[in-house]
């Protein structure tokens, strides 16, 4: 079976004047229809990762790599017509927070459908019906009134609904989804990942779910890739992560306060400069 | 040391009237570790900003040791309280050097010998003096949030109050933090408040735990009870079930809680 993506030594370097920063340094992966969870602290280049699979880098940025294949097709020698084709398309992603991913001046119902109409040529009447189908499937009561709402109108977890049912209109074959939940309460949080999954699942899709919550991720998602200063340090089933053995997982599951656990000291994380540049 | 009763906190007059707090009540002994945990708009920040003297539109009563406080506070109340904020990229003047932000409270409230205060608040948040003349930018966010408590503790006060103090942190960085507040809750005998949406930073923390939601305490518990996982209260027992991660069955179950009924 041909992997639905491929990617294989990806760097990303950001050149200034100052400084070089290496975000990504040599990330390889493959993936089917299933959902990844990328973990990792700010800065260890799980964003930048995701924002490089969707030509999303820009200048200075630049992105490396020895392959980058999508369904068989290479992504780094696209044109950017050919690009846009696939962005939005057949990969999509939703960002962290839904107050600025949204246009304050349009209601959100027509944005919807608007994503809709570009990928699919559909008239006025169809992409309305369409989007109203989505709400609803993002489980948003009252689907008719919220096509007519603006951003502001909404709340955080609606918001972030609203988002999800933008990037799956489309139909596409691979949903990235960076910190999309990091910003609501825990129980929206649980409700927003349960919609995800449903619909992921119902459609065959893939799923690369970014996010720093550990926790979270290895009770959602199939597999974890684990990220530290633009490398990966270990990849693994989410059901056998308390089998983690790099120290880097380990370090992170330990320093997170539990609730059954007395309190005390934590145990503080400890980074070997090694884990920078060492084989893994 | 801090009672409240009957404090309620309402934003906004006429038919737009929120009622962000309810008619609250709770002690903290002197040297307790008191928790209020609560999702977004449940009211608990608000609470910390009436105690800390922020918000000065509040009814009910607020005793902090011994005194009944009125809604403008003095100075000698300040030197006694003092809050950390959640976010510690935006709670630091940028233009200051780490001396300038820490000598700040010094000179308002006229305690003198600066310098030597300024280098002792910073060894105390595990920072060397070669942090104070740096600029927040200079800064990771993990030491900005030491910076933060030690312009806290630089007037020795004997209640901080605590608003979402790691929530910005990343998890390693977090447990740096708690850890620095557990040690010097235990060093310097303090009596906390903690806000946090974080049920598990919340346990780890404080001993006694006030849960909300929509303005109103709806249980009120020890830390024991939430790690038997035997809360009273439906919503309690929701919003534990969904800080223990993602579970598809038990999401079919999540309910609406609105107090009003």
């Amino acid at each position: 079976m041909a992997a639905l993506l491929d990617v294989k030594n990806l760097h990303v370097t950001f050149r200034t004047r100052k400084e070089t920063v290496e975000a990504v340094r040599g990330v390889s992966f493959a993936m089917g229809r299933e959902k990844i969870g990328i973990v990792g602290e700010s800065g260890s280049g799980k964003s930048v990762t995701c924002r490089a699979l969707l030509g999303l880098v820009r200048p200075p940025g630049t992105v490396t790599a020895d392959h980058l294949l999508f369904d068989g097709v290479e992504l780094r020698q696209t044109d950017p017509r050919h690009m846009q084709a696939i962005r939005g398309r057949r990969i999509s992603m939703v960002m962290q927070d839904p107050k600025y991913s949204l246009n304050p001046v349009m209601t959100v119902g027509d944005q919807i459908a608007e994503a809709y109409r570009i990928h699919a040529r559909a008239s006025q009447a169809e992409a309305r019906r369409k989007t109203v189908e989505m709400l609803e499937a993002v489980r948003i009561r009252r689907p008719e009134q919220v096509y007519d709402t603006y951003p502001h109108e909404v709340s955080g977890g609606m918001g972030q609904r609203i988002m999800v049912a933008m990037m799956l209109i489309p139909g596409p074959d691979l949903l990235i989804a960076d910190e999309p939940t990091s910003a609501l309460d825990v129980t929206v949080q649980l409700q927003l990942l349960a919609i995800m999954d449903d619909l992921v699942q119902q459609r065959g899709m893939g799923l690369i779910f970014i996010s720093h919550d550990l926790n979270l991720v290895a009770s959602f998602c199939d597999r974890i890739i684990i990220m530290y200063a633009g490398r990966i340090m270990e990849t693994c089933n989410a059901a056998e992560l308390h089998n983690a053995q790099h120290p880097y997982t380990r370090g992170l599951m330990n320093c997170l306060p539990q609730i059954d656990t007395p309190p005390g000291e934590l145990p503080v994380l400890q980074r070997n400069p090694a884990w920078q540049d060492g084989p893994l | 040391m801090i009672t409240v009763s009957d404090l309620s906190v309402t934003f906004g007059r006429g038919r737009r009237a929120v009622p962000a707090v309810q008619r609250v009540s709770f002690t903290v002994e002197a040297g307790g570790l008191y928790g209020i945990v609560g999702e977004s708009g449940s009211g608990k920040s608000t609470i910390l900003n009436v105690l800390s003297g922020l918000n000065r539109r509040w009814r009910g009563s607020v005793t902090i040791d011994g005194d009944q406080q009125a809604l403008q506070r003095d100075l000698a109340f300040h030197k006694k309280v003092q809050m950390v904020f959640q976010d510690p990229y935006g709670s630091l003047h940028p233009r200051h050097t780490v001396d300038r932000i820490l000598s700040e409270p010094v000179a308002i409230h006229r305690l003198g010998q600066s310098a030597a205060r300024v280098v002792k608040a910073l060894e105390e948040v595990g920072l060397g003096p070669e942090f104070r003349f740096r600029y927040p930018h200079q800064l990771s966010g993990g030491q900005r949030q030491r910076v933060a408590v030690a312009r806290a503790l630089i007037l020795e006060p004997r209640i901080l109050l605590l608003d979402e103090p790691t929530s910005a942190l990343d998890v390693s960085v977090q447990a740096e933090v708690l850890n620095l507040l557990t040690g010097l809750h235990q060093r310097r005998n303090l009596t906390y408040i903690l806000v946090s949406h974080n049920l598990a930073v919340v346990a780890h923390m404080c001993r006694r735990i006030a849960v909300m939601n929509r303005g109103v305490i709806i249980e009120e518990l020890g830390v024991d009870t939430l790690r038997n996982r035997s809360p009273e209260h439906p919503y309690t027992r929701q919003l534990l079930s969904a800080s223990l991660g993602y579970d598809r069955q038990a999401v079919a179950m999540l309910e609406e809680f609105d107090m009003d009924d």
